[in-house]
């Protein structure tokens, strides 16, 4: 939420006058900041323009480079076989049932790890437009014992990166941080991934920055046009029709136990693939992510939780409502039955309905 | 003030240190033409970037040629006399990352190639520097000019704020100083350059004197050197390049302007000042101080602006350093409902407070680290340590310069960033500019 926007601007007036043109910038961006709308004057520019060809030194003599027959083509490749092992990352299961997949980098002291929930925009009910991007930027606003302004202080001692986001079909939670940082940066991790807050008080400040970032859209026409072309594709219906992160009125509807039913529903376990790539060996990594994980409850849901839709791509003329039951197992980060609801564990049969006038797994 | 103190004492526990500094190795020499090698094995990935860096930018520039230095390496991409399409050439043989990009200050080609096509790049980049002139055309020229122009389109005039930030230069570096209207130029002086100004540029400043290759990556030294000496070593030695020394006058006064931006949806203010030269000596202290308020969360502007009086929805600084003189600038953008006079008053007391009672060392060493881990990891690509390479080369002649930059860094002092603002930040000189959206589609507040 600091400065993407003017900090990209920097950079092209700076120094990224690169050969290739920009590409649009992916649509799953809220206020991504590309243009497409008319010009307006650069009330910048003066008129003062000499056109004199240049003045300086005097001119050198013009030497020219000796042609020679190698030149003429393209030079032969090397001998030899190039030589390349794909990294293959060791792959390891957490007892909670997540995924771990790790890949040894040792050339800097750096770690890097990424979760991704196999759930993002798709599992976003109508009406609910930016749910899924909400929560991922709400999960690293504070967790229920450290306040926003905490946990970012103790990420920022260790210089650790921590950001979330959601794309379509997945929501995705990444952390950097210096090897000598790993075990604290983990435990922030785990916290982040178990305890996510949801203060009233910073869902609405967030709401707010959304809400700006929704503004600043309309200044950005390669955005807006994205999301035109993403309704054209999918229907105003499917969740991938809707404009990213959401328009104002949906951004407005989302309330805390939205954002509470979408994380513990999708940001579970058996939902997950922990990337790890960097500094560590698979044993510490995995040791310490055990350990973290350990301290909540490992009770699962009932599994009659998961008996319901998984969020189904198709296209608008096919509403989703596929019943075939996920292949989702019971799990928990630990914060899942401590909210249970009547079924043990939250879960979207009441709104997950996209288009079926039937909710969608409700079989 | 206390929540700030609040957040340290529960944020104080061991700092990581490093237990040592990765070294960026490398051997460096010169072809009897000036050229400056350096080469950087780097065995993980099958794979090799070279990278070129020109020491020309818009530094070097005329007045009414703004943008020619980037118009330039356009037309090095424009094929030359023994390769027509270099990009195509490229593509066949699996290189990634190719570009080329032009700043204020110097010029860089590059790409990335699997280890076995080295030839190709090496003789792609010996192409450049030797064989542009022979297939330059005014149709090559003209297509560039109207990409160039477009370019300044999308990534300035359309952009919300970008007319913002193009205005900066042109009250930071009035006429006839070479950094007007900034690297991507203006659009008429872009349209008016002619063939006679791209033979010039070149041979004025594209010679392998004015020029250092770099190759990281996976080869075999002598065989690289081979491969310099055959395509380098027979391209003549071009003029001795004049180091660019316009001065502007300093910002003497306070400038305030307001400026109507079509595409900005929310008021934007910022401050502006007279900054610093590459590696200055009180560089360090201003990028703590950028971070100080405004790196990520913790920092000062982001509490006082976002979190405590949400009045803003973004805040920035920065203190980029150029080789005429930098600037540092402090902004930061409404949310919906508030106005720049908000923004300027917490910018305000933010910097005052900086000023007179100075910032604590737990916020200076969090910066500090934070910069260091940042300079850590963009040394994961090969590319990003070619281009690492380059710019100590081309600064200061010492590749291997790493480990004293990091260095610099961790021994800037809380009295050191209060300095820096005492000293680069006055109230009575400096530009404010502030931005607001054109006619009334201001966005209204939820």
């Amino acid at each position: 939420m600091t400065t993407p926007r003017i900090a990209a601007l920097l950079l092209a007036v700076l120094a990224a006058c690169s050969h290739e043109q920009p590409r649009p910038t992916p649509a799953s961006t809220p206020a991504a900041s590309s243009a497409t709308t008319p010009a307006s004057e650069p009330s910048a520019t003066t008129d003062s323009k000499a056109t004199t060809t240049q003045s300086g030194p005097p001119l050198y003599a013009a030497q020219e480079t000796p042609d020679a027959p190698f030149r003429a083509e393209k030079p032969p490749p090397l001998p030899g076989q190039l030589r390349f092992a794909a990294p293959v990352p060791v792959e390891r299961k957490l007892r909670n049932g997540a995924r771990v997949l790790v890949s040894e980098l040792h050339a800097v002291p750096i770690v890097s790890i990424d979760v991704l929930f196999a759930t993002g925009v798709n599992g976003e009910p109508l009406g609910k437009a930016g749910l899924a991007g909400f929560v991922a930027n709400m999960v690293t606003e504070g967790t229920k014992t450290r306040t926003t302004t905490q946990l970012a202080a103790e990420l920022d001692e260790q210089a650790t990166d921590l950001a979330a986001g959601a794309g379509n079909e997945t929501s995705r939670v990444r952390m950097n941080t210096l090897k000598e940082s790993l075990p604290k940066s983990i435990e922030l991790l785990a916290d982040v991934l178990q305890n996510p807050a949801f203060r009233p008080g910073d869902v609405d400040r967030i709401r707010k920055l959304k809400l700006a970032g929704l503004a600043q859209k309309q200044g950005s026409p390669g955005a807006l046009a994205a999301d035109e072309a993403a309704k054209l594709l999918y229907g105003e219906k499917h969740p991938w029709g809707q404009p990213a992160g959401g328009t104002p009125e949906t951004v407005e509807s989302i309330t805390v136990d939205d954002l509470r039913r979408f994380r513990e529903s999708w940001y579970r376990p058996n939902n997950a693939i922990i990337s790890v790539a960097g500094d560590v060996t698979a044993d510490e990594v995995v040791a310490l992510l055990s350990i973290a994980s350990a301290s909540g409850s490992r009770r699962g849901c009932p599994s009659s939780c998961f008996r319901r839709s998984r969020p189904s791509i198709t296209a608008s003329s096919t509403p989703s409502t596929s019943r075939a039951p996920p292949s989702l197992r019971s799990g928990s980060w630990g914060g899942c039955s401590r909210r249970a609801t009547p079924t043990g564990c939250p879960c979207w049969s009441r709104t997950r309905s996209w288009a079926g006038s039937s909710p969608a797994g409700s079989t | 003030m206390l929540r700030r103190m609040l957040v340290f004492a529960v944020a104080i526990c061991a700092l990581p240190v490093l237990a040592k500094d990765p070294e960026l190795k490398f051997e460096k020499y010169r072809l009897p033409n000036g050229l400056t090698v350096l080469l950087s094995e780097d065995h993980r990935l099958p794979q090799v970037s070279v990278n070129v860096w020109y020491h020309v930018g818009a530094a070097n520039q005329t007045p009414g040629r703004s943008g020619f230095a980037h118009l330039f390496e356009h037309m090095m991409f424009s094929g030359s006399k023994h390769a027509k399409d270099p990009d195509a050439i490229l593509e066949q043989v699996g290189a990634s990352n190719m570009n080329g990009s032009t700043s204020f200050d110097r010029t860089n080609y590059y790409e990335t190639v699997p280890s076995n096509e080295l030839p190709t790049a090496i003789w792609l980049e010996s192409e450049r520097m030797g064989f542009l002139l022979p297939t330059l055309d005014e149709q090559k020229l003209k297509i560039q000019r109207d990409v160039v122009s477009n370019e300044r389109h999308q990534r300035i005039d359309n952009v919300p704020y970008g007319p913002t930030q193009q205005r900066l230069c042109d009250l930071l570096y009035p006429l006839p100083h070479p950094y007007y209207e900034c690297v991507i130029g203006d659009i008429k002086e872009i349209q008016s350059a002619s063939l006679d100004d791209v033979r010039d540029f070149f041979r004025r400043y594209y010679g392998p004197n004015n020029a250092s290759l770099v190759l990281v990556g996976d080869f075999d030294p002598a065989t690289a050197r081979r491969l310099i000496e055959k395509y380098f070593a027979d391209i003549p030695r071009g003029p001795e390049v004049k180091k660019p020394d316009a001065k502007a006058p300093p910002v003497s006064s306070v400038v305030k302007e307001t400026l109507q931006d079509r595409l900005a949806q929310l008021p934007r203010f910022q401050l502006v000042w007279n900054g610093l030269k590459p590696f200055d000596d009180d560089e360090p202290a201003g990028d703590v101080l950028s971070e100080v308020l405004t790196g990520g969360k913790t920092s000062r502007l982001y509490q006082l602006l976002i979190l405590e009086k949400q009045v803003a929805s973004n805040v920035d600084a920065s203190n980029p350093a150029l080789g005429l003189g930098g600037w540092i600038q402090i902004g930061a953008t409404a949310r919906p409902g508030h106005t720049p006079d908000e923004l300027r008053a917490l910018l305000q007391q933010a910097i005052d407070d900086v000023k007179q009672n100075g910032v604590g060392p737990e916020e200076v060493e969090r910066a500090k680290l934070k910069i260091v881990a940042g300079q850590l990891r963009s040394l994961e690509r090969g590319s990003a340590r070619a281009d690492l390479l380059n710019t100590y080369e081309m600064w200061l002649g010492d590749p291997g310069y790493l480990p004293r930059d990091l260095a610099r860094y961790r021994a800037v002092t809380p009295q050191a960033v209060q300095a820096f603002a005492r000293k680069y930040l006055p109230d009575d000189r400096r530009i404010e500019l502030t931005t607001v959206p054109a006619g009334k589609r201001t966005a209204s507040a939820p």
